[in-house]
């Protein structure tokens, strides 16, 4: 038998089905991308998020892009963990502000749950490069460098990686395309836990991103003791890399965000001593290495609260909140008068 | 170097690249090396084992063809090596072996004693059946011995069939290997719709489908209302079918692209109505094998020896003999021996009661009775993936314990809508295909037709991937 010269023959029909598929899901997917880019801008479709793994995150960024499509540049931004979502609200913040300082300032809240110090870093990062607020001010305690603090997820995020330099497909989609955050969101939607939870956020959020806590019952939750939780380095880091922003196109303050006196001492296991070596200390000493300020609210004495301004043990409630921005307007003010810092106009028109 | 992953994809790329460009003796030669090549990205243990089954078979086939065929000694010879390695490997790769020598040593220690387990090498359990079919089919002069080493090493070792099948028969496959082969159009088509077929069971049914089956289902059921442990069933039941039909359609659209035909492995399954017939349908290139090697030569042997073939005896030994060697040759278990027995037991009534009515054709039933048949077998089914999911007999118990006494609150929600949805276009591509007789039955669809599901699916199997890649990779029929 002859050989034929070649095993492939083919003519010239070949991935004619391909073809049409590939310009028909191009035609499509562009289409229902711009129906939905237009729905969004005009205000009839809200935008979705980006879809990460941080239920808090997915709704914060809509909000604060939304915030800066109306109001403007943005002047600073809180990032923090839920006791900076729930204790700190932007808008007594500035009103305050504006009171000691004369000047009028826009301020967000984007505290979001088990963020802790490493990824505060990167969230940093990111809110700067999009947003070039001038300000950039942290909500910590013990709690965001503990080892068993809340799940870490976004560090695996694809679209946390792709927005701190890390390429990759799902990241990109979830930034670039609507049609992906879309999908993203109604696989959300599907799970009545994230539905209730959206609910629950939209029906208590300001549109400063504060969410609003209403008091209730204060109860003792043992196990947190500093002595139980083990901080860990790359937490340290994260604040070490936050430190490293400051100057750098922007002002980094950090405070710490106060916990109920009743707990303090589980917090601490008893003796303050311990909470100064183990947190206070290493964080005041990377903290004043890159010259940025450290407000204390726990450690000092100027802060105080009553019990009615609490939710629980560690989260403010909306009262608590109140004083607690009030306070922080204050220091910052007073940090600005002592020229430690400066706070210049926002960055946004740099 | 897993089916699913973009490092296959580039694999076969360049496979074929170079495979068209040369003749078709070279082609063998390449498409072997290429085998063995992609052997090796799993563990080199695998490709000694891969080597030495192909040489011991090698000889062993050829002996058989010299030897007379009263003095069966070769062949007997081969399929003993070849059950012997089938056995140790099994058994040891289970855990037994290294219990038991643990217990005849009295070692306590487990963290300080040594370590004996070796893993199941790559596709051993599959081509270790191809070997023993050469050799039964050389030895009944049903094919020739193949004389080129190379061509058999390829009949055992090619490699989009080497890690789960199909299980190819020698009489078949060797003179494929031994052809020349041409790439048409039409095989180019056949071949990326099955692909994009597979993927879609594969990547997108299966991928959703295995993220609502919980992972301790079997070890702690009792968190699981009645409802709940029922409903994962079923979709166990559809995720380890699509898993291994999707997995066989990429492999199969795979091996047309090298202009090699690969058997079928899947028509329908859910649609079978009766069990007999879902055998048919089911991993048929294992069940046509054992009905070949184990099935009708123990009937034959029944009659042989008188057994009235009208009887308990003859209708029902011969399917649970088979089913129990089919579970033994799955995983080395009691709950696989479990899982066969249930199957040899539910074709052996079929039989019995079967035994003396007339036999009305599937088509003249009506269709309500038709549905409820098809029904009644696939929850049959479903009933016996509980021992072959869950490990171990005590958790079959623990299992069916928790379906009629769990108090836990159901915990379907809106959520389950994405897994039904899963089942549903399974559902409809399976009646498609069913009710064509013919898997590839979109091919003949208008163009238009033909572009669109093809751009959904495209869109379908991109968004999965960009999902979850871990659940991807993990393929269930890959164990065995």
């Amino acid at each position: 038998m002859e050989l034929p010269k070649s095993t492939l023959h083919l003519h010239r029909k070949t991935g004619q089905v391909l073809i049409f598929a590939l310009i028909l899901l191009v035609l499509v997917v562009l289409a229902v991308e711009g129906c939905l880019r237009l729905a969004v801008k005009s205000g009839h479709m809200p935008d979705p998020g980006p879809g990460t793994n941080n239920a808090d995150l997915n709704y914060k960024l809509p909000m604060l892009d939304q915030l800066v499509r109306v109001d403007g540049p943005i002047d600073c931004i809180f990032i923090g963990s839920s006791m900076t979502n729930d204790g700190i609200d932007p808008e007594v913040f500035s009103q305050h502000y504006a009171e000691l300082s004369g000047r009028k300032v826009t301020c967000f809240n984007f505290g979001i749950g088990t963020l802790t110090g490493e990824i505060a870093s990167g969230m940093g990062h990111i809110l700067k490069e999009r947003y070039h607020p001038a300000v950039l001010i942290y909500g910590t305690s013990a709690r965001d460098f503990s080892k068993e603090m809340g799940a870490r997820a976004l560090r695996s995020d694809q679209w946390y990686l792709y927005m701190l330099g890390t390429w990759n497909l799902p990241g990109w989609l979830q930034e670039h395309s609507m049609v992906y955050r879309e999908y993203l969101k109604l696989l959300r939607d599907m799970n009545p836990d994230n539905r209730q939870f959206v609910i629950k956020v939209r029906e208590n959020t300001t549109p400063y991103g504060h969410f609003l806590v209403h008091p209730f019952v204060t109860q003792l939750e043992p196990g947190y003791s500093i002595h139980e939780q083990e901080l860990v380095k790359r937490d340290f880091n994260g604040l070490m890399d936050l430190g490293r922003m400051n100057h750098n196109g922007i002002e980094v303050i950090v405070f710490e965000v106060p916990v109920h006196k009743d707990f303090l001492p589980v917090y601490v296991n008893d003796t303050l001593a311990d909470y100064y070596r183990l947190f206070h200390d290493p964080a005041s000493e990377i903290l004043a290495k890159y010259q940025v300020p450290f407000i204390n609210t726990v450690s000092g004495d100027k802060f105080t609260t009553m019990d009615d301004e609490w939710a629980d043990m560690k989260h403010l409630n909306q009262k608590g909140a109140v004083n607690l921005s009030s306070f922080l307007a204050e220091a910052i003010w007073q940090l600005q008068q002592s020229g430690q810092i400066t706070w210049s106009e926002t960055n946004a028109d740099h | 170097m897993p089916i699913i992953s973009w490092q296959f994809g580039l694999f076969v790329v360049v496979v074929l690249a170079v495979y068209y460009l040369l003749p078709r003796k070279a082609q063998n030669i390449w498409l072997l090396t290429a085998s063995v090549g992609y052997i090796a990205t799993w563990n080199t243990f695998s490709v000694v084992v891969l080597m030495v089954t192909i040489l011991v078979n090698y000889a062993a086939g050829l002996r058989i063809w010299q030897s007379s065929r009263k003095n069966p000694k070769w062949l007997w010879f081969g399929i003993a090596v070849n059950l012997a390695a089938l056995f140790f490997f099994r058994i040891e790769s289970s855990g037994y072996l290294e219990k038991m020598i643990r217990g005849i040593l009295h070692i306590t220690d487990t963290a300080n004693a040594f370590e004996l387990r070796i893993l199941l090498p790559v596709g051993f359990s599959y081509y270790c059946l191809q070997a023993i079919s050469y050799l039964v089919d050389v030895s009944h002069q049903q094919c020739e011995p193949e004389k080129d080493l190379a061509q058999f090493s390829l009949y055992m070792a090619y490699f989009p069939r080497l890690i789960s099948g199909p299980i190819e028969r020698a009489r078949s496959f060797l003179p494929v290997i031994a052809s020349n082969r041409i790439v048409d159009n039409e095989a180019v088509s056949r071949g990326f719709t099955r692909i994009i077929i597979g993927l879609i069971r594969k990547v997108v049914l299966a991928g959703i489908l295995s993220g609502y089956i919980a992972k301790d289902l079997f070890s702690a059921p009792g968190n699981y209302s009645s409802f709940d442990l029922i409903f994962q069933m079923f979709l166990y039941a559809f995720w380890v079918y699509n898993d291994f039909a999707g997995y066989t359609s990429i492999v199969r659209g795979v091996s047309d692209l090298f202009g090699i035909s690969l058997s079928a492995n899947f028509d329908t399954p859910y649609f079978a109505h009766s069990f007999t017939d879902f055998w048919n349908r089911w991993h048929i290139s294992l069940s046509h094998w054992l009905r070949d090697y184990i099935f009708y030569p123990f009937s034959r042997f029944l009659l042989r020896k008188k057994i009235n073939p009208r009887s308990v005896l003859y209708l029902a030994l011969p399917p649970l003999i088979t089913m129990m060697v089919s579970g033994l040759w799955h995983n080395f278990g009691a709950f696989m021996l479990c899982w066969g027995m249930l199957h040899g037991l539910f074709q052996a009534a079929e039989k019995l009661m079967g035994r003396g009515k007339p036999a009305i054709k599937w088509e003249d039933r009506s269709l309500y009775k038709r549905l409820g048949t098809i029904l009644l077998v696939f929850t049959g089914v479903v009933f016996t993936w509980v021992p072959f999911a869950s490990g171990s007999l005590s958790r079959v118990a623990g299992y069916f314990r928790a379906v009629f006494t769990s108090h836990a609150p159901v915990q379907i929600t809106t959520l389950y809508l994405i897994p039904l949805y899963a089942v549903a276009v399974n559902i409809a591509l399976d009646w498609i295909q069913y009710h064509s007789k013919d898997e590839l039955v979109f091919r003949r669809w208008p163009i238009f037709i033909q572009s669109a599901l093809l751009a959904a699916a495209l869109l379908a199997i991109l968004v999965s991937f960009l999902g979850s890649q871990s659940a991807l990779t993990n393929f269930v029929y890959q164990g065995f």
